[in-house]
């Protein structure tokens, strides 16, 4: 009886399990075709034993599947927030890659480092699955939202995961993989400074909107506070009377604070839509805020999906 | 939206059987695509029931499973498991290899201890989608022009050259599966929003859905109030109650009569489980007629919580530093350390993956040890 295993298999011994796979035998040859394909840079081994539960696998041959000459080609893009100082509750870090990445080789090597340059266990959600979008190429690191989170133990024990008047950095491991296997060209890091903790509702009202005019084609929006960029790009939008989107070109400044519509025609009915599910960098969003203080007024939710600016 | 899939899973993640077989003996395997934000429901066989008591051990299954998949110990990691209702075999989900051949593959452990891969994709299997597709005229209306912006491309728009940027495709991953009240919940994690949406989705899929937005009540202060998505959940008694597992750490009970209505459901936070510490797993079960549910975390012990002390416990109000505080139901620690997976063998077991001395293990615990 032959079988074909990956080389640390063979310590099960006698409860060696086979490679799935199957076997055609002409005359002396016997080919085996696995079930999965072969993984480049394993050693696997053919072994053999009389067919007899009590014989052991003797080991035959020693094949060793060719690397796959990986080249590394991926880098990092961007590491997000895009500004360079962010409220000591933030929720999340992001990093984007140049080229589509294999999930699962993520986990514990993106990490975070005080400004001693000591790295900070327990400061990002280490769990899986990996939260990447659907291309696989940007990849959302949580940080604990236990310890951000007043009132719970992880906070109250551990404290919180950012300083304020402190800096933290993210560095981005180099052997995080490609969607080809190859690790990364390089590491990446970018160090913020903490800046005060942001505890209130995202407030459309707040912003300071200024509609085309004679003046200006634009519709251009300050934001009261940075916004999370993707949240932006997904939750705030320039609509027609109908509430369609309007035709046009919109911009957002690496900091999330400047948004910026330049319809494709004059429209007399511009409007700015906006859901209530935009969050701001520490995850408080129009709708509520990220952890609700019931003695705060000011913190209560509003329950609407959408909020409409108009001229 | 439901579709006759073409089911090749793309991705591993939580897996979960229905637990009533059809007459002539056949299960629904509910399998979600992490990748593709999809659970697809594959109907299998039936297979013989399992004689009473028969338990599923297999010693050193992490190395045996990644043996039989070709793949070194480190390229075959469990996402899920689950037990078939009629034979008690255990179906994990894993996720081999790496790179290229990276991919998502179901491993069948009968009660004998043998170890086969299960074929899906000759299996009838429909498919639920969980987030919305783009729309399909996003290119053409939402076109960034962010210089800035590393995924910004030049295009020509109406004869005009613009720096596009696209937006991210959304994904929600999927965290936890369950069956409560005769329907499949799933529970999930957006790569953007930190939103607690729960949906609850008929079987067999007719692409409706129903979403909760599940507000809870926090520990310590009584002053707090916060939303975190769910993580594991599982129902108890009788079907009439969920006690769920946040992302950021409590235990939270909500009956399912609250889940009926619209709007926001307001859940007990029933026990808190400490810092660097997340809940993996959970699963009810009885002894000596009575039920309890078992917590397993990443750091923390298994945990057992009675469950009749779940319906007398007020929600926790006090600060921690108050004489008078409480770390909510009684709860006791036991003494299985590793446990991470865990699935009903039947009411009276629990089938777990327990990690200990450089490997996984697969063991049935019974309830006199629990």
């Amino acid at each position: 009886m032959l079988a074909i295993v990956p080389a640390g298999a063979l310590a099960l011994g006698q409860s060696l399990v086979a490679t799935a796979g199957s076997w055609e035998r002409s005359g002396d040859t016997a080919r085996f075709t696995p079930r999965f394909a072969a993984v480049p840079g394993t050693e696997y081994v053919v072994v053999g034993r009389v067919d007899d539960a009590g014989a052991g696998w003797r080991e035959l041959g020693h094949i060793r599947v060719p690397e796959a000459g990986l080249v590394p080609s991926a880098v990092v893009e961007t590491i997000d927030p895009g500004i360079d100082t962010v409220p000591a509750n933030l929720l999340r870090f992001s990093v984007t890659f140049s080229s589509a990445m294999e999930e699962g080789s993520a986990a514990g090597r993106i990490q975070l480092f005080d400004e001693t340059g000591t790295s900070m266990p327990g400061t990002l959600l280490e769990m899986p699955p990996e939260l990447w979008d659907r291309g696989r190429r940007r990849l959302t690191a949580l940080l604990e939202p236990g310890r951000i989170k007043r009132g719970l133990q992880p906070h109250v024990q551990a404290g919180a995961p950012l300083r304020e008047g402190s800096t933290v950095t993210v560095v981005v491991d180099p052997e995080i993989r490609d969607a080809s296997g190859a690790r990364l060209q390089a590491g990446a890091s970018r160090t913020y400074l903490v800046g005060a903790p942001i505890r209130s509702r995202v407030d459309p009202a707040l912003w300071e909107v200024r509609w085309p005019s004679t003046d200006q084609n634009s519709l251009v929006v300050r934001f009261d506070r940075p916004l999370d960029s993707t949240l932006v790009r997904r939750y705030v939008r320039a609509v027609d009377g109908d509430g369609l989107r309007a035709p046009g070109a919109t911009s957002l400044d690496r900091n999330a604070l400047l948004w910026e519509f330049t319809p494709d025609v004059t429209l007399v009915d511009l409007r700015l839509w906006v859901d209530t599910r935009l969050e701001d960098l520490a995850g408080n969003s129009v709708r509520r805020v990220f952890d609700r203080d019931l003695s705060r007024v000011a913190d209560d939710g509003i329950d609407t999906s959408e909020i409409i600016l108009t001229r | 939206m439901p579709a006759t899939a073409t089911s090749t899973l793309l991705s591993a993640g939580p897996v979960l059987f229905a637990p009533d077989v059809t007459s002539d003996g056949s299960a629904v395997f509910f399998a979600a695509d992490v990748a593709r934000s999809t659970v697809f429901a594959f109907e299998l066989p039936a297979e013989e029931r399992a004689v009473d008591g028969a338990e599923v051990n297999v010693d050193r299954l992490g190395a045996k499973v990644a043996a039989l998949l070709g793949v070194e110990g480190e390229d075959a990691v469990i996402r899920g498991m689950t037990v078939h209702p009629t034979s008690h075999a255990v179906y994990l989900s894993i996720a081999r290899g790496r790179g290229a051949e990276a991919g998502a593959v179901i491993v069948r452990v009968g009660t004998d201890g043998e170890l086969s891969v299960v074929e899906l994709d000759e299996l009838p299997a429909t498919s639920f989608e969980l987030d919305d597709a783009p729309d399909a005229d996003d290119e053409r209306m939402d076109h960034w022009l962010d210089g800035t912006e590393p995924t910004s491309q030049s295009r020509e728009i109406n004869g005009v050259t613009l720096t596009v940027a696209q937006v991210p495709v959304q994904r929600s991953t999927i965290t936890g599966l369950a069956w409560v009240d005769g329907t499949l919940f799933v529970a999930g994690l957006s790569n953007e929003e930190f939103s607690s949406r729960l949906r609850r989705i008929a079987y067999p899929f007719d692409g409706s859905a129903t979403e909760t937005s599940v507000e809870i009540f926090h520990v310590d202060h009584g002053k707090y109030e916060t939303q975190s998505p769910i993580r594991a959940l599982t129902a108890f008694d009788g079907g009439s109650s969920i006690l769920a597992t946040y992302t950021c750490t409590p235990v939270v009970q909500f009956s399912l009569d609250q889940l009926r209505g619209d709007g926001l459901v307001r859940g007990r936070t029933v026990a808190e489980l400490g810092p660097m510490n997340q809940p993996f797993s959970i699963v009810s079960y009885d002894r000596d007629g009575e039920e309890f549910l078992l917590v397993s975390n990443t750091r923390h012990p298994l945990l057992k919580i009675p469950a009749a002390s779940i319906a007398s416990q007020d929600a926790l109000t006090l600060a921690l530093s108050d004489p008078d505080s409480s770390k909510g139901v009684p709860r006791e620690s036991l003494d299985h350390p590793g446990v991470t997976w865990m699935a009903n063998l039947d009411r009276g077991s629990i089938v777990v993956v327990q990690v200990d001395g450089g490997d996984v293990h697969l063991r049935t615990l019974r309830a006199d040890v629990l």
